[in-house]
């Protein structure tokens, strides 16, 4: 085999086991982060089509014994960044882990380098998008043909979370069968196990369930109109999500009905002030 | 009266509570049972509404009818306000129907009190004990206790649910003697003491203690309703949070309710209030500030509408600045208005590895129009070191507030 040389080398990956598998043995022989470009392909998800050849056989006798090692908390970083949708997310993964090996193993640490503070914003937005999966996918009910109730949703995640945000739902409704469709591709939880299809999903036609007419008079119910703060409601819950929340339909009613009261009686809050209520 | 009515009157009922917490369980989760649900000791906020506030859990009154008369609650017994009642089924088919679809986190339920303190406790823990028990649910539940509950039904409640919590209402006896005249601090506080008590026990007695609120108690009292200063709240709330170890305070502005009491005021406090008290409560609890501390920078006992408690602090503690960002402890930086808790983690983990500069801050995400003039980097001191007090603080205000000054 030939160590790479300093001549540019492209590699073309698509998720972070294919990543560390063609990172690694240019990693191991000093290969500086400028001499190679990284793309990935379109799809998600590896078990959809093979994945590439690395460039260098990771069985490589010399390769494994110059393997790099990364710390857990690095590895566990890198791995996030994956889930970025955004082209530039190898080429940071592979500088951030050249600098670790050939600069400084406590970068990381250093908050203010410009690639540990662009990795630690990367690693928040997928966070938040995780988290809002969490708290914004909706299930419908729906009877099959063989009196069966399955629950389906359809959720647009900004980032290429699904595997990430999947786990949440099987270990809160273990015992339901369920699926939700991105249009990155889908996770199916049947007879206790999760598959992740890669099919881009198409938004379904909306199947009704009632019970989002209750869902919806909570909602209408629990607001209290006396205390609008629309800009704290939208800091949290961004319009791109209200498309498919059965509740959103309700919110320029109750604003309309909480403009009207408040122009009604004549205390308004000061200038300068839109925070929520700290929560913790 | 048909579900759907019930559901309107018993959450409106239920929305001048603020909590709405759903974090602090101990994880767990529907893989090992027959039910759903789980906790991941966050809290997940499912929603929001256009008041701002999340929807975490489902928070309703089991009945609105109330033998009470409080005099700031929409629900007291001379109020004209429409009544229900949910059945103990209903409120647990509801719960397991909206969190299978995602909607929630748990139940937060409540009630009026009918009959008896005890009767009423025994209704909301059946509601519990049906979803714990027959159900297998998993999800978070949050429990109102009712003053003068027995001891053994608050008990019961422990078991069942993952928060108990029972609202001071108002800041002082005084206050609660004049508009809650069948309430008594003594009693109210001696249910948060039971429920200490059995919280102690549960920790010390380890895995072997029965299972009791695992997610502590919280209260909530009301701002704005009688005149009680903002130095008597925090006052009351640190006295709270020492003596029965509440997780949290809530502190709600007191919102004109309808069929309202001629004894109240007919407007509500500015919301900046509120939440100005929120900002001294995270003062007391997360940065190391004490009441006097705090009560050092009150003007006639008030917070400053206008600035944040820190930086109100800051402005009445010019000796205390500038901080040296690479050279201060932690306490010190944790002081420094524009800094908060992770940002001064990050400040103390980079430093290690660099000399701070002025401009690493912003990239730590320190809120520099604040911060910069009370710190000092490698390479920057703040130019206003002697400027008077009352010209910073109006560089300080707000920008929306700042014009009207000049």
């Amino acid at each position: 085999m030939n160590l790479p040389d300093m001549s540019a080398h492209t590699a073309s990956v698509r998720t972070f086991a294919e990543w560390r598998a063609a990172a690694r043995p240019w990693l191991a022989a000093g290969t500086p982060p400028h001499a190679i470009e990284w793309t990935s392909p379109t799809s998600l998800f590896a078990a959809a089509a093979p994945a590439p050849a690395p460039p260098d056989a990771a069985s490589d006798a010399r390769g494994r014994a110059r393997a790099p090692r990364l710390p857990a908390a690095a590895m566990r970083l890198l791995e996030t960044l994956t889930l970025y949708r955004d082209e530039g997310r190898w080429t940071l993964m592979y500088r951030l882990a050249w600098r670790l090996l050939n600069e400084n193993p406590r970068l990381l640490e250093d908050a203010a380098d410009p690639d540990v503070h662009r990795a630690a914003r990367m690693e928040s937005a997928i966070r938040r998008d995780v988290h809002k999966m969490h708290a914004y996918v909706r299930f419908r009910e729906v009877v099959e043909a063989d009196g069966e109730r399955v629950y389906f949703a359809w959720f647009e995640p900004a980032h290429e979370i699904l595997p990430r945000a999947a786990p949440f739902f099987v270990k809160r409704f273990a015992n339901m069968p369920w699926s939700i469709a991105t249009p990155d591709g889908s996770a199916v939880w049947r007879d206790g196990a999760l598959t992740l299809l890669a099919a881009p999903a198409a938004a379904p036609r909306d199947p009704a369930d009632p019970l989002e007419d209750l869902w919806r008079t909570y909602y209408r119910s629990i607001c209290n109109v006396a205390r609008l703060n629309p800009r704290a409601m939208q800091r949290e819950m961004p319009q791109r999500y209200w498309r498919h929340l059965p509740e959103a339909g309700e919110i320029a009613s109750l604003l309309r009905e909480g403009t009207q009261r408040l122009a009604a009686t004549p205390a308004r809050r000061p200038a300068g002030v839109s925070k929520t209520t700290p929560s913790r | 009266m048909e579900l759907a009515a019930k559901l309107e009157v018993l959450a409106d009922a239920a929305k001048y509570d603020a909590s709405c917490a759903s974090s602090g369980a101990p994880k767990r989760d529907s893989r090992s049972g027959s039910g759903m649900g789980s906790t991941t000791g966050m809290g997940i906020c499912h929603s929001y509404t256009p008041d701002g506030r999340c929807v975490s859990l489902l928070k309703i009154l089991l009945t609105n009818f109330c033998l009470y008369d409080c005099q700031y609650c929409v629900n007291r017994r001379s109020s004209d306000v429409r009544r229900a009642r949910f059945s103990v089924a209903e409120v647990v088919n509801l719960t397991l129907d909206f969190y299978r679809r995602n909607y929630i986190e748990g139940l937060f339920l409540s009630s009026g009190i009918i009959r008896s303190a005890d009767y009423t406790m025994e209704q909301l823990v059946a509601v519990a004990r049906c979803l714990r028990e027959e159900h297998d649910f998993r999800g978070y539940i949050h429990l109102k206790t009712i003053p003068e509950a027995s001891a053994e039904l608050i008990e019961l409640a422990g078991r069942y649910a993952d928060r108990l919590s029972v609202n001071i209402e108002l800041p002082t006896g005084a206050a609660l003697a004049a508009l809650a005249p069948e309430k008594s601090a003594a009693s109210i506080e001696q249910t948060m003491g039971v429920i200490r008590v059995k919280l102690d026990e549960a920790r010390e007695g380890g895995r072997r203690a029965p299972r009791f609120s695992p997610s502590g108690q919280s209260t909530q009292l009301i701002v704005g309703a009688e005149p009680s200063s903002d130095a008597d709240i925090l006052g009351t709330a640190d006295q709270l949070y020492r003596a029965y170890r509440l997780k949290r305070v809530y502190y709600s502005a007191f919102s004109p309710i309808p069929f309202a009491s001629a004894r109240l005021p007919n407007r509500a406090p500015p919301l900046l209030r509120e939440h100005r008290l929120y900002q001294a409560d995270w003062l007391l609890r997360f940065y190391g500030f004490s009441v006097a501390e705090i009560g050092s920078a009150l003007v006639g006992g008030q917070l400053d509408l206008s600035l944040d408690p820190k930086t109100a602090w800051a402005l009445a503690h010019r000796e205390c600045f500038p901080v040296d960002v690479n050279r201060a402890e932690r306490e010190a930086l944790l002081r420094v208005p524009g800094l908060g808790v992770r940002v001064v983690a990050r400040i103390l983990a980079a430093r290690r590895q660099r000399r701070l500069r002025f401009a690493d801050l912003e990239a730590l995400g320190a809120s520099l129009r604040r911060a910069r003039h009370f710190i000092r980097t490698a390479d920057f001191a703040p130019a206003n070191a002697a400027l008077g007090s009352e010209r910073l603080r109006r560089a300080l205000l707000p920008v929306g507030v700042q014009g009207e000054l000049f």
